[in-house]
Order: structure tokens, then sequence, then C-alpha cells
């Protein structure tokens, strides 16, 4: 009997350990030798989605301080005195921006801050696709629009990564590239400040933003004349530079220039023109008028050891703070 | 019986595998799910699980998030963003299974960045800041500030949220995931993953089919086997009629006393040997040429033995069949008629002599005197086949010794009258017997062989 009962038990035992199967562990995937996009086209279209839904009630409220907004950076300002503008009762002052987007670069990195940039789809208007530059500063803020640029006409983005692969982001100082995008900063503003005088001036090709600065500036040197005198600076704004690394090993860099235009009248007056004026809230001026410009710059940067100039794909030039009397 | 029981144990063991088999499929059938859960560290208010965790037991997983009160939120990302987005705050960690249904978990206190900003606060005011009013800011912060919300955030590729409850369904992919619940109120959150379970039952088809085919073997043996046992209950019936039909038919002769005792004490001797009897009717050839012989021999003896007997016990007598079926060899006559004395020993001996001598001849012929009697009853009917069977009967009945000494001293007169008369001897009287048996071997010679051997040819 005791016999029996040993081999009965025996056999359960060794049934239940045949059983028994051991814990399942965790087993990750191996972290990639290559680093990842930082997220999927999925979730990238959603937070382009989520940034157009939100410039939407801006817009619709015409402040960009709605709840949940994503609007920050030089976008704000310049968004800002849109609102203002179209408060102001001036029409077709507002950038039309395309919630949909043709193309995607996305960022293989696992820090903060993230760039996602954008290339839209052409607006409703016919006018050029628009390049927004979405920033995630802190991994608890949310994307939001930086910048957007109009790409100029016949302009032509450098061969960029698929977002499944996903683009690296670069350094402002960035060795890699032919010139960092500090440095690419600084070269533009010193072409802005000296034209064609500049050494960088053929580093750069020629763009609409370069000329249409200097024919501005020309027009108030004219009008200004010799009833008061004008200055006008340039120099790379505080906000820095975003840019991401292209197929080619080169990057686009998106940078911002804040032009001071400061005009001081000597016993005379100066009829300024609407938009000036709307932001203003006069259009005759007396004794003096200083506006500053924010331009958002995109380059396309070769890499290091390329003798290509420096594209300029696109630019939105705006007056953010007009003061005068 | 051991048919039965095997049967009975085939049926028992098919319907086992049966039930067990289909039980397996049933009541035993392990669970589509496997569920594990885990409770939120005390001063906890978010919740993150390893990479891996979430496709531990399968591909798919079922994330259900519960809070002692107010919103919880269940946020799907990568490994990396998750751990990010909770930085440096509390948090419970799971890290995997601690058992079937328990999920190991870890608690992760605030890391030193955020416990650094209240003494530089502290720093900051002047002077009367102690460190417990240092570190109290830094304790009470993760309640205070203990509802860090992770819903809407773009780095989650998927979310969920609900009031106290929350559900989020996830399948596998490529990379490193986690999931990160929050309990936006404050309270402490708790998870339970979920994960379907592929369930096999292995047992369930070789069980019903070996069950089945134990059970109907098993039942199919049952069958055979009442069967069997009915046909045998017939055939039991049908026999008995026969020795009833026999003695009807044996009143045609008036029984005495005597023959009536000895019908009883056959047929109660006859069942005991039922097993000799059944032997002796396939006994093994005699070769030809020996037979005569015997036979022979046989009547030589067996008259001058059957004399002596028949001097001793006077006329009452003798069986002379039991004298006369002693094969003896010649030269046992004389002790055979010494052994006389004692009957019993004497036949017993005899028996055992002839045996020993001539068991391939005369194969026990065991014969009791039941079918004598029997026989010899039905004699008169003018059968001479009887007669010869008697002469061989004694041998088989030496075995029980009794029974010769019974049988010798209730053969009846008349018995011997009817042998005599088988074999065409003369005198109803007892007494003559000797005489005639005397003269036996001279006259009869011719005529006995072959009716002893007919008999001899027919029966055995």
């Amino acid at each position: 009997m005791t016999r029996v009962r040993a081999v009965a038990l025996s056999t359960a035992v060794l049934f239940l350990a045949g059983c028994s199967v051991p814990l399942p562990t965790p087993q990750p995937d191996a972290l990639p030798a290559a680093m990842q996009p930082a997220m999927s086209v999925e979730q990238a279209e959603g937070i382009v989605a989520e940034v157009s839904a939100s410039l939407a009630d801006a817009d619709a409220a015409l402040s960009v301080d709605v709840p949940g907004s994503r609007v920050t950076g030089p976008a704000e300002a310049i968004r800002s005195v849109q609102y203002l503008l179209v408060t102001a009762g001036l029409a077709d002052v507002l950038t039309v921006i395309p919630s949909s987007a043709q193309t995607l670069v996305l960022p293989t990195t696992d820090e903060w801050p993230r760039t996602v940039m954008v290339v839209t789809e052409p607006p409703e208007d016919l006018q050029a696709p628009l390049l927004l530059t979405l920033v995630q500063t802190e991994p608890r803020e949310p994307y939001q629009l930086w910048s957007w640029v109009r790409l100029f006409p016949g302009a032509q983005t450098p061969a960029l990564a698929q977002p499944e692969l996903g683009s690296a982001p670069v350094a402002p100082d960035a060795p890699e590239l032919a010139v960092s995008p500090t440095e690419v900063l600084a070269q533009y503003v010193d072409v802005l400040t000296n034209r064609d005088a500049s050494p960088y001036a053929a580093a750069f090709t020629v763009d609409p933003l370069r000329q249409g600065i200097a024919q501005t500036k020309d027009a108030f040197v004219a009008v200004v004349g010799a009833n008061g005198s004008l200055t006008e600076t340039y120099q790379p704004d505080a906000a820095g530079t975003y840019s991401m690394a292209t197929a080619d090993g080169g990057a686009i860099v998106v940078g911002t220039v804040r032009t001071a235009t400061t005009i001081t009248l000597v016993d005379s007056t100066l009829k300024i023109g609407d938009q000036t004026a709307a932001i203003l809230g006069t259009d005759t001026l007396k004794s003096n008028l200083a506006i500053t410009w924010l331009s958002v710059v995109a380059f396309a940067v070769p890499p290091a050891g390329s003798d290509a100039p420096i594209q300029v794909l696109g630019a939105e030039h705006s007056r953010i703070e007009v003061t005068g009397a | 019986m051991l048919h039965r029981a095997l049967a009975s144990l085939l049926c028992a063991l098919g319907a086992a595998a049966l039930g067990l088999g289909i039980a397996s499929a049933t009541v035993w059938r392990p669970s589509d799910t496997l569920v594990a859960q885990a409770q939120g560290a005390p001063g906890t208010s978010l919740l993150v699980t390893d990479p891996g965790v979430l496709d531990l037991a399968a591909d798919e997983v079922t994330v259900r998030a519960s809070a002692t009160s107010g919103m919880v939120v269940i946020a799907l990302g990568r490994s990396a963003d998750v751990d990010a987005w909770v930085g440096d705050d509390a948090y419970t960690r799971v890290t995997g299974l601690a058992g079937w249904h328990v999920l190991a978990t870890e608690k992760v206190a605030a890391s030193a960045p955020e416990a650094a900003n209240p003494p530089a606060d502290a720093a900051g005011d002047p002077s009367a800041a102690p460190d417990p009013a240092a570190e109290d800011p830094a304790a009470e912060d993760p309640a205070a500030d203990a509802a860090p919300d992770p819903a809407g955030s773009d780095l989650w590729v998927d979310q969920a949220s609900g009031e106290r409850a929350a559900t989020l369904e996830w399948t596998r992919q490529d990379g490193r995931w986690s999931v990160l619940v929050a309990a936006t109120a404050g309270g402490v959150p708790s998870v339970a993953l979920e994960w379907p379970q592929v369930v096999t039952t292995p047992w369930r088809v070789p069980g019903v089919v070996v069950g089945s085919l134990l059970l109907l073997i098993g039942i199919a043996w049952w069958v055979l086997i009442l069967v069997a046992g009915r046909r045998r209950a017939r055939v039991a019936a049908a026999p008995m009629p026969e020795p009833a039909a026999l003695a009807p038919a044996e009143p045609a002769l008036p029984l005495t006393r005597r023959q009536m005792r000895e019908l009883e004490e056959q047929r109660s001797r006859g069942k005991r040997h039922g097993r000799e009897t059944v032997l002796s009717r396939f006994p093994m050839p005699v070769p030809g040429p020996k037979a005569p012989d015997e036979s022979q021999e046989g009547r030589e003896r067996r008259g001058r033995h059957g004399g002596g007997e028949a001097d001793r016990h006077g006329s009452d007598d003798v069986t002379a069949p039991q004298a006369v079926a002693v094969a003896r060899p010649p030269g046992e006559g004389t002790r055979g008629r010494h052994a006389a004395a004692a009957p019993t020993a004497s036949a017993s001996e005899q028996s055992r002599s002839r045996r020993s001598e001539q068991t391939r001849g005369a194969p026990a012929s065991g014969r009791t005197a039941g079918g004598l009697l029997g026989r010899l009853r039905r004699r008169p009917a003018g059968t001479p086949a009887p007669a010869p069977t008697a002469p061989v009967e004694p041998v088989a009945v030496t075995p029980a010794p009794p029974l010769f000494t019974t049988q010798r001293a209730g053969t009846p007169a008349a018995s011997a009258d009817a042998w005599r008369r088988a074999w065409g001897l003369t005198g109803a009287d007892s007494t003559q017997g000797p005489v005639t048996t005397a003269a036996t071997p001279t006259e009869e010679p011719p005529q006995a062989p072959p009716r002893r051997r007919r008999p001899d040819g027919s029966e055995r």
C-alpha cells in the first residue's frame, strides 16, 4: 500500500512538474543599433492635425492665447501680428497653413527638444507650400508650431530621408555641415547687412527675402530722404535655429533674423503704409518710427566638403513691432 | 469471473478516460486569459511598465487601470518616451510577473533634481529654513503635485482615460513599449494586464477516442459474457430432462430395492466422477491386433479370477466385470487370486498395475459403475453393447476404493445374471457363475472376441 501510494505520489509530482511552466519574463526588443524616429508617421500626422486644429481655434479667436495653444516662438509673434492686422480690418494678411503634409521630416532622437519639419500641401490659394517647424521642448510639452516659411517659387528641398527612417536632428554648431547652422545665420545677416560687399554673398543663392529687405530699406531711405535719418540693423534672433539632416548629409536649417528699422524725422511728417499704420494705430509720423521685423528663413546647407552654395528655400518676413510717434 | 472483472475494468477505464477527456476540454479547460495585477506603491500616482512587460504572455494585451478616485489615464508609448515623461517623479515600476496573477513592482522614489529644488528654495530663504522644512515640501510635492496628467501628450501612441477606470488594448509592435498609468486626482493607481491565452485541449480527442473504444470493448465483452452465460444456462437446462427421461424408461424393468439404492449411489457417484466419465468417452484408440489378445487374456483371467471370487463370496458374489476387467499379465494371476482376500486392495492394485502396464492400450476407460447398471438394465432390450463395457469399468473406478467395496458388495445377483446373459452364458443361477466362467475360455473364444471388440470400437 505504501509503495503504491509512493508510486502514485511520485507520478503526480512528475506530472505536475512536467505541467508547470516557468513564469515568463519580459523580453523586450533590444535597443536598435540605429536610432529610430521618435514617432511614427501616424503620430506625426496626428500632431500636425492637432497643431492645425489648435491654429484653427486661434484663427477663430484671432488670438494665440487660446487654451491648448500650439503656436510658439517666431510663429506666435508673427501670427499675433497677423491677428492684429485682421482685427484692424486688413484682408489677406493671414497666412493660410494647410493641415495636410506632403513630406514629414521626423527626428531620430530620444532627447529634447525635438523637432519635426513638415512640408505642407500647397494651400488652396495656389501659393507655395509651407515648411513648418514643430518643436517639443520637453517631454511633457506638446509639439508646437515654432515657425512656418513660404517656400520660394522654384525652390527645391534636398532629398529627405523617409519618415519611417527618420532624420537626425542637427545641432546648431554641427561640424558635419559646410557651415554650421549658427554660422549660416551669421553669414546671412552679414549678407543682408553688406549686401554684395559681403564675403558670403556668393555663398548664398539670391533669394526674394534678401531682395525684398533691400528694396524695403531702399524705399524707406528714399522716402525719408533728407528729412531725417534711417538706420537698419540685422541680427540673428535669439530664438535660435532648428536643423534637420537631409539625405545627402546636409541639413535644412531654419533660423530667424531680426531686422530693426529706425527712422528719425527732422521737422517733417511721414505717411506710412497700411500694415505699419494698422499696427501703430496711426499712419502719420512726426518724429520717429521704429519697426522690428522678424524673418524666418529656411536654408538648405550642403554637407561639409561641399562647395555648393547655401540655398535659401523660403522665408516669412513680418513686422512684429512698430513704435513711433 | 475474471472475464467479468476485466470487462468491468475496461468499462470503468473507458468511462474514466472519456470523462477526463471531456472534462479537460470543459470543466478543466484553462482560462482563455492570463490576468496579472499590480497596485501602485503608496505615494505614487504614476505606474510604468518595463519594456517587454506588455507582451509578456501574448502579443495582445488589454490594460485595465483603475484609481481609488478621480480620473485614471492609460498612456502607451515608447519606453524611452514614457520614462522621459515621468522624469523625476516618484512612480511604481512594473518589472514583470511575480506570480501567475501578480505583477512584480518596485517603487522608484522621486529623484534628486526635484528633491534638490526645495533646498534651493529654502536656501533662497534667508536663514530660517532648517532641514525638515526643506524636506517637507519635497515630501508633499508628490501629493500636491501628484496629478501629472499624461493625457493628450504627443508622445503616446495610444491612450485611454476614464473616471476611476479605463481600458486600453494593445497589439505588440516592434520596439520597446511601455504603458503609463496615472491617477490624475492623486490617488494610487492599479493596473491589470490581461493576455489572451491560446488554450489547447490536447487530451480531449485522445481521451474521447480511447475512452469510447475501451468503453465499447468493455460493453461488447460484457454482452458476450452475458450471451454465453445464457447459452450455457440453456444448455445446462436442456440435459436435465435426460436423466428423467431415462428414468421412465427404467421402470420397464422392475427395480429391486437394491437396484434403486444402487442407482442412487451410482448417480451420486456419477456426478462426482463426471470428469472421468467424460474422459471415457474419448479413449485413445487401441491398436488393432492387441485388442483380441487382451480380450482373450482378460477373459481367461476373468474366468479364473471370477471363480476365485465367487468361491469366496458365495452366491452373492461378485461383480464379474470387475474380475474380468483386470487385464493382468499372466504372471500376476496368482497375486490377484491371493489378493482376492482383500478385494478392495486387490482391485485397486490390479487397476494400478494395469494402468502402468498398458496405459496406452486401455487408457482409463473409467466408466463408473453407473454406466454398467444402466446398460445391464437395458441389455434385455437386446443390446449386446453394454456388456463389454462392464469389464473395463472397474479399472477406472479404482481411484475410489470405497466404491469398489460397495459395488462389489452390492452388486446384485441380477446384474451378474445380466452380465452372464450378455455373454451368452447360461444360468441365472449365480452360484453357477464360476463354473461357467471356468468353461468360457474353452468354449467361447471364437464368439467373445468379436463381441467384445465391437463394443470397444463403438464405445471407444
